[in-house]
């Protein structure tokens, strides 16, 4: 019987030591093929300086450590997750692991793992023919070098661009101003140099009279003559030359009415003056142009008269 | 431009005009006997009478819309009737209907007002849309189906209708499409004071005139086609079309701020009703072919109610008439 209580004692003293133990390891498998992974799980349920170990290579054999992944934190406990391997079959023995808590160990059981292997039967796959060799993708890199070649060829361009560019710009320079009466004189010459009456155009004639002293008007008198009829034409005139603006005679636009209302006649009734009576309007014309005055541009207010106001 | 090679005999035409516009004058100095001023409207009138065309007429109440369309019915010894637009007004009212009679057992055709030479439409926008409709239709069409019968109006055939510009409550505003069939749009303003004084004196004394026929129906139908004959050139075609073009495409007429402010340009109705009007002008000058100023003269009549504007433009108060007037002002006369 004593020594029944005995054994009682010892079994409890043993039950009570193994429930103290705050280290365990989990794995999800003991058996693989080649190149699967076993996760390895070792728990620590307390806190403290907790310390997990590092798995020696040596000591595994030919069992490898493909990651240790960082330690989870849980309430009142850590993990920390292995990831292992084999690339050979056989039966291998994890040896047993020491957890320092608190600088104290506290061993792990060791782990016998077995790794088998995958049967190939080279006879009853199928044959395939020999692949060509593959080309790798192209990249940024391999064109990076042409960027060399880029560069003097943009030069060039920009050069030729340049010039081709300044040289438009010289040619649209040159602006040489005519004063309108001039201009308005030479247009008359050049008519008479067309033989438009020989040719019997008389219509294209008048046109092209009456256009040359609206122009002149519009340019130089700064009357919208080519957007006005001939009676509005004449009444604007009338009006400016009131106000002292222009100071033409009523000789003058009595003539520049004649010949206006002459022109409408060949343009827009098909009429056919006589040779004198075209060339007594072109004369007419002439002298129309010499005898209007320009108006002349109002000087700016001085600011030192401005100032004294 | 397509080229007009037809051969045109000026003076033909113009001793033809001189001929057949001989009644012109009588026919205003006959209309002046009751209506003192308005000589724009006169014109107008005259331009629509001799055109073919119909007249939308904007002004105020009171100022002798009414007798003067009356006046040119005597005046030439049309039929003249005048119809009040309403909102309760029927399309049959206008046009005519059907009557049951006892006596025959049968339907009767009962012609409406419609059936007349001058046809005063007072107050178009007051009757709803089914009636300007039937009216609108009457002035394109010139006839009118009643039942199984159409009958063809008679010659001349002249709508002169009115819209009161201030009462605009309870309007039916008539639509873009239908205003356009109207060959003028005129706006009348009130008299000047002396002309006022005159009517307001002869109105107290009564010494209005009596208005005697000096032209017949057949004077005016040999008219109408006199003035097809006027000869329009073509560089006066081509000046009109600028005008009519520069209302679609301002910016191409250097005119881009026009752009923002002109929703839709005049459409081909104004290019035919410009030349047509300048046409009847020349025609009452007594002139056989069309000078620039003639399309001046009746642009603004021709295009104002042509040209939509935007509420870009409405916000500016910048009018149709502004838009003209830019546009006259830009193109080139030929």
């Amino acid at each position: 019987m004593k020594k029944f209580l005995v054994y009682i004692v010892c079994f409890v003293s043993w039950v009570g030591f193994s429930q103290e133990n705050p280290v365990s390891m989990e794995v999800d498998t003991t058996n693989i093929k080649i190149g699967e992974q076993i996760q390895y799980k070792i728990s620590v349920a307390a806190s403290g300086d907790i310390m997990f170990p590092k798995l020696n290579l040596d000591s595994l054999g030919k069992v490898e450590v493909v990651e240790m992944l960082p330690v989870d934190t849980l309430k009142n406990r850590f993990e920390k997750r292995y990831l292992l391997t084999s690339f050979d079959s056989g039966k291998y023995l994890i040896p047993k692991q020491s957890v320092l808590i608190n600088n104290k160990p506290f061993l792990i059981d060791s782990l016998l793992i077995n790794v088998t292997t995958v049967k190939v039967d080279t006879t009853k796959q199928k044959m395939f023919p020999i692949k060509s060799i593959q080309r790798e993708p192209k990249t940024f890199d391999d064109y990076k070098h042409l960027f060399w070649w880029l560069i003097p060829i943009f030069l060039i361009i920009a050069v030729i661009l340049y010039f081709v560019f300044r040289k438009k710009v010289k040619k649209a320079a040159p602006v040489v101003y005519v004063e309108p009466i001039q201009e308005a004189l030479q247009r008359l010459k050049e008519l008479d140099e067309k033989e438009l009456l020989k040719q019997n155009k008389v219509k294209i004639y008048y046109s092209e009279l009456t256009d040359i002293v609206r122009t002149y008007i519009e340019k130089d008198i700064k009357i919208p003559a080519l957007e006005s009829t001939t009676n509005e034409l004449i009444e604007t005139i009338n009006d400016f030359n009131e106000s002292s603006k222009l100071g033409i005679s009523k000789e003058t636009i009595a003539e520049l009415k004649e010949v206006l209302q002459s022109a409408d006649l060949v343009k827009f009734a098909k009429s056919k003056p006589i040779v004198e009576e075209i060339r007594g309007h072109r004369n007419i014309s002439e002298r129309i142009l010499q005898s209007l005055k320009p108006v002349k541009e109002e000087e700016p207010i001085k600011e030192e008269e401005k100032d004294g106001e | 431009m397509i080229e007009n090679n037809v051969s045109v005999d000026i003076k033909a035409i113009n001793e033809k005009i001189e001929k057949e516009s001989a009644f012109v004058d009588l026919l205003v100095m006959e209309m002046n006997k009751v209506i003192v001023g308005q000589k724009h409207m006169i014109e107008r009138l005259l331009i629509g009478l001799l055109g073919n065309g119909h007249i939308l007429l904007e002004g105020v109440p009171g100022l002798a819309k009414t007798l003067a369309i009356n006046t040119l019915a005597k005046a030439v010894q049309g039929d003249f009737s005048r119809i009040q637009f309403t909102p309760d007004l029927l399309p049959a009212d206008v046009v005519g209907t059907m009557i049951y009679s006892v006596k025959d057992n049968d339907f009767t055709i009962k012609k409406g007002p419609i059936f007349a030479n001058f046809v005063l439409a007072d107050e178009i926008n007051r009757a709803p849309a089914k009636v300007q409709s039937a009216l609108l239709e009457a002035m394109q069409e010139r006839q009118i189906t009643i039942g199984d019968t159409t009958f063809k109006l008679d010659e001349p055939f002249l709508v002169m209708a009115t819209q009161n510009p201030v009462e605009q409550e309870g309007t039916y505003p008539l639509p873009e499409a239908q205003v356009d069939r109207f060959m003028l749009k005129t706006v009348i303003d009130y008299p000047k004071i002396a002309e006022e004084q005159l009517i307001m004196r002869a109105n107290l004394s009564g010494s209005f005139g009596t208005v005697n026929a000096v032209a017949s129906i057949e004077q005016i139908n040999r008219a109408r086609s006199a003035v097809k004959e006027v000869y329009m050139d073509e560089k006066i075609e081509k000046y009109i079309l600028d005008i009519i073009f520069a209302t679609r495409y301002p910016e191409k007429y250097n005119l881009p701020d026009l752009k923002g402010l002109i929703s839709f340009g005049s459409s081909p109705r104004g290019s035919i009703n410009l030349a047509m009007a300048a046409k009847c002008y020349a025609f009452i000058k007594r002139r056989g072919y069309v000078i620039p100023e003639d399309v001046r003269a009746v642009v603004h009549d021709v295009l104002r109610h042509r040209i939509g504007i935007t509420y870009e433009a409405e916000a500016e108060n910048v009018t149709s008439e502004d838009i003209i007037n830019q546009i006259v002002n830009q193109v080139e006369v030929p």
